[in-house]
């Protein structure tokens, strides 16, 4: 079910009444209710990829109780490795068994050999990175004795499967999600309001912002050459904001409906595109899944305290695993690889760190050498998106070619619609990058004003808004 | 939890107010109106020598070259057969005689993309549920929604953001550039060609099943009712005629003809561009050709004192 559907618009708040009104009586039965309307939303889309998110919870809350009872080390590896094959067995089979069959086949026939590859006809069960991933993160938190294992099958199934962020995250930790499931949830009026305005501005950017700028970047990446070099570069700045009104257009939606329900989800996105390096970049573009490659793989190899060497190997693991979680091309790989080439110059020399405030605290306006350096850490992230947005390397290769052949004095193709429809976003985005959301500043002001403010903002959202089908959720791919 | 509900439901009525307030002010004069002045008129109407009935082709030919009372031109762009179909089963439970019906028979009208752009959140004002359940399978709660909602509530509705957006940005230009039309014969062939692929691609889509078993109900219904039918083909342009000729497309003139339905087929009707507006629409001088050709080909007789 899609978060702009009107599927949705009916299934939300008939589940949100029937939801407080039986966590008055029991939070289980709330819970339940929760798994059931959960499995309706992913059964939407397709109900026989359920079976993959009941097989993956119940591998993981079965090991969990294993590992509870298991304190020969030995045994709690070989159980974490089940828990493991299970989950990648699942993503590595629907995600990437074409890919590397290919890959392989393709590095055959360089080497002069021939091998036909058979290549599986299977459908990307919707989400499958997120949740694998969250599940695991629950296994390996038991492993390290960071969490004890629940004993409650219905909050853990619940978890696994909360359908606010079930098909595209943020990818919740089982220490901060699980125990609000183990508990009784208060209704809080404020934390509602908060939740719908935290929906409103997330439909703001997927229906406004992010598929509108997919009308360009579709005519500009499908015809590269037609388009001059002002006009390329313009269409991948669209692209970053396409990505980045859909995707966290999404996490604003399932924070905001989480929160209806009484409960906290992290946040994603912390306004990335004011960031002055690529590290301050990273710590506030897809937060969730950043930080669990920190913890569970960049860390557990040695992190940045270790030979420099080392800080190489594992900076370029994390970035081109992070790609190839995208997506199974080297459009994604590349595109993470070129991150952590602009990562390595800041943690070789320690730099990664010295932007951990927000841009321009208490100013209306940066520095000119603040302002420069969000300047160039957007155009270089806005090349990487190159390669994540073309088709193939070769593609992305050709629409950097006519780049950086084209004339650069020729005035790019406008589009007033959407260049007056950023210039907006990122003027609000702006005036609010140190609050928790844009739509924040409401919450003190008279109930009118509120008011008002929302629905010019609905009617916007109608008047500019693409309701076309075709832009579902990119990172509903991934 | 009570006050939040409270607030919620004041909320949602605001909301629905402004959405009233939109039908007022935009969509009802926007997209309901003609309809509802054409729905009055028929209304006080007994007897309709000749009922026009097509989409933009037929639109094309202004009402004026249609001597009126004779002729009575009930013809939307993008009116599908369904549309159609309402418009006369109207007139039949309104008990109005008619002579005949001259019903288009170009063949994009049953291409599958009439199925989605059409007229049927307005011609259901002529139409009944049962219509909608047997041609187009809607249940109450789908006929409820087109006929109350849609109409109502039109932000529930996404394609009416467009024709507003559309609208709003036609406005501001209108007061910043003065529009000239350009007619199809001062086009050059590579911006004919352009146009006519955008065009093909467009009006092309696979014929929908559902819509040339709607022609079908039509022919039923007439010859239920007595009611001749005549077929029209309209004029395209030579080029685009070329181009569409190469396709294999289900002939809506030669299931009319099966049916016992004469057509009247003016597709080569005009060899030279200056008598159209665009690849497949007749300009005024066409018309005006078109109609008096149509009304000599039908043997109508025109009263001396009509227009």
């Amino acid at each position: 079910m899609l978060f702009t559907s009107i599927d949705f618009a009916l299934f939300l708040p008939l589940v949100f009444v029937l939801y407080w009104i039986l966590n008055r009586y029991s939070h289980q039965g709330a819970n339940v209710l929760l798994l059931v309307a959960s499995y309706v939303f992913y059964g939407w889309w397709n109900w026989r990829f359920l079976s993959l998110i009941v097989i993956s919870s119940a591998i993981d809350y079965l090991i969990g109780l294993q590992l509870a009872n298991t304190p020969e080390p030995k045994k709690r590896k070989v159980l974490l490795g089940i828990s493991v094959a299970a989950n990648l067995g699942m993503l590595v089979y629907f995600k990437y068994f074409n890919f590397f069959i290919d890959s392989f086949a393709n590095a055959f026939t360089f080497l002069g050999g021939t091998f036909h590859a058979s290549r599986l006809n299977i459908v990307l069960p919707v989400g499958i990175s997120f949740y694998t991933f969250q599940t695991l993160s629950y296994t390996i938190d038991v492993y390290r004795r960071k969490l004890e294992p629940t004993r409650n099958p219905l909050a853990f199934f619940t978890f696994v499967s909360f359908f606010p962020q079930l098909v595209a995250g943020p990818i919740e930790r089982a220490t901060q999600l699980l125990p609000q499931f183990l508990t009784q949830r208060k209704f809080n009026e404020q934390t509602a309001y908060t939740g719908l305005r935290i929906m409103l501005w997330g439909f703001f950017k997927k229906i406004v912002v992010a598929d509108n700028c997919a009308l360009y970047v579709d005519q500009i990446f499908d015809h590269p050459a037609g388009f001059n070099a002002l006009s390329l570069l313009l269409g991948a700045v669209y692209f970053a904001f396409q990505i980045y009104g859909d995707f966290s257009g999404y996490s604003d939606i399932a924070r905001g409906t989480a929160k209806l329900f009484g409960f906290e989800l992290m946040e994603n996105f912390r306004f990335p595109y004011f960031s002055r390096d690529i590290a301050e970049f990273w710590r506030r573009w897809h937060i969730s899944l950043t930080t669990w490659f920190r913890d569970y793989v960049y860390i557990p190899l040695g992190g940045s305290r270790v030979s420099k060497a080392a800080v190489v190997r594992n900076t370029f693991i994390i970035f081109l695993v992070s790609g190839l979680w995208h997506g199974a091309s080297w459009t994604f790989v590349i595109w993470g690889a070129l991150n952590a080439l602009y990562f390595l110059p800041l943690i070789l020399s320690g730099r990664h760190r010295r932007h951990t405030d927000t841009v321009a605290t208490g100013r209306w306006l940066p520095g000119i050498r603040e302002g420069f350096l969000v300047l160039v850490t957007f155009l270089l992230t806005c090349v990487a998106w190159i390669f994540f947005r073309a088709e193939s390397v070769g593609d992305a290769w050709h629409y950097l070619q006519y780049m950086g052949q084209g004339n650069w004095l020729e005035w790019p193709v406008l589009k007033n619609k959407m260049n007056l429809i950023l210039l907006v976003f990122i003027v609000l985005e702006w005036l609010q990058r140190e609050k928790d959301h844009v739509l924040a500043f409401l919450a003190p002001r008279p109930k009118y004003v509120r008011w008002m403010i929302t629905y010019s903002l609905i009617l916007l959202i109608f008047v500019f808004g693409n309701f076309s089908s075709d832009y579902e959720f990119i990172y509903f791919r991934f | 939890m009570k006050g939040f509900l409270r607030n919620t439901m004041w909320y949602l009525a605001g909301l629905l107010a402004i959405n009233l307030v939109l039908y007022q002010i935009f969509f009802k004069p926007n997209l309901y109106e003609k309809y509802l002045q054409s729905l009055s008129q028929l209304k006080s109407e007994k007897h309709i020598p000749v009922l026009v009935l097509g989409d933009s082709h037929a639109n094309a030919i202004p009402a004026d070259y249609w001597p009126n009372p004779v002729f009575k031109r009930f013809c939307y762009p993008s009116d599908s057969y369904f549309d159609m179909y309402n418009k006369i089963s109207y007139c039949i439970r309104r008990g109005i005689q008619i002579d005949r019906i001259l019903l288009i028979a170009d063949d994009h009208v049953v291409s599958d993309y009439r199925t989605r752009a059409n007229n049927i959140e307005t011609s259901i004002l002529l139409s009944t549920f049962r219509t909608y359940k047997e041609l187009l399978n809607f249940n109450r709660a789908q006929y409820l929604y087109m006929r109350y909602v849609k109409r109502y509530v039109p932000m529930m509705e996404a394609s009416n953001s467009l024709l507003l957006y559309n609208f709003l940005e036609a406005r501001m230009r209108t007061r910043e550039y003065h529009y000239v039309e350009k007619q199809w014969a001062a086009y050059t062939p590579q911006e004919q060609e352009q146009s006519i692929q955008s065009r093909v691609k467009s009006q092309y889509a696979p014929a929908a099943k559902s819509l040339l078993a709607c022609t079908d109900s039509i022919l039923s219904m007439c010859r239920q009712h007595q009611i001749p039918v005549t077929g029209i083909v309209y004029p395209l342009s030579s080029r685009y005629r070329n181009r569409v000729d190469q396709m294999d497309y289900p002939s809506v003139s030669q299931r009319f003809l099966a049916s016992g339905v004469p057509v009247l087929n003016f597709r080569s009707y005009f060899s030279d561009d200056r008598y159209f507006f665009d690849q497949d629409h007749v300009n005024d001088a066409g018309a005006k050709i078109l109609a008096d050709s149509v009304i000599h080909y039908l043997h109508v007789a025109i009263p001396a004192h009509v227009e």
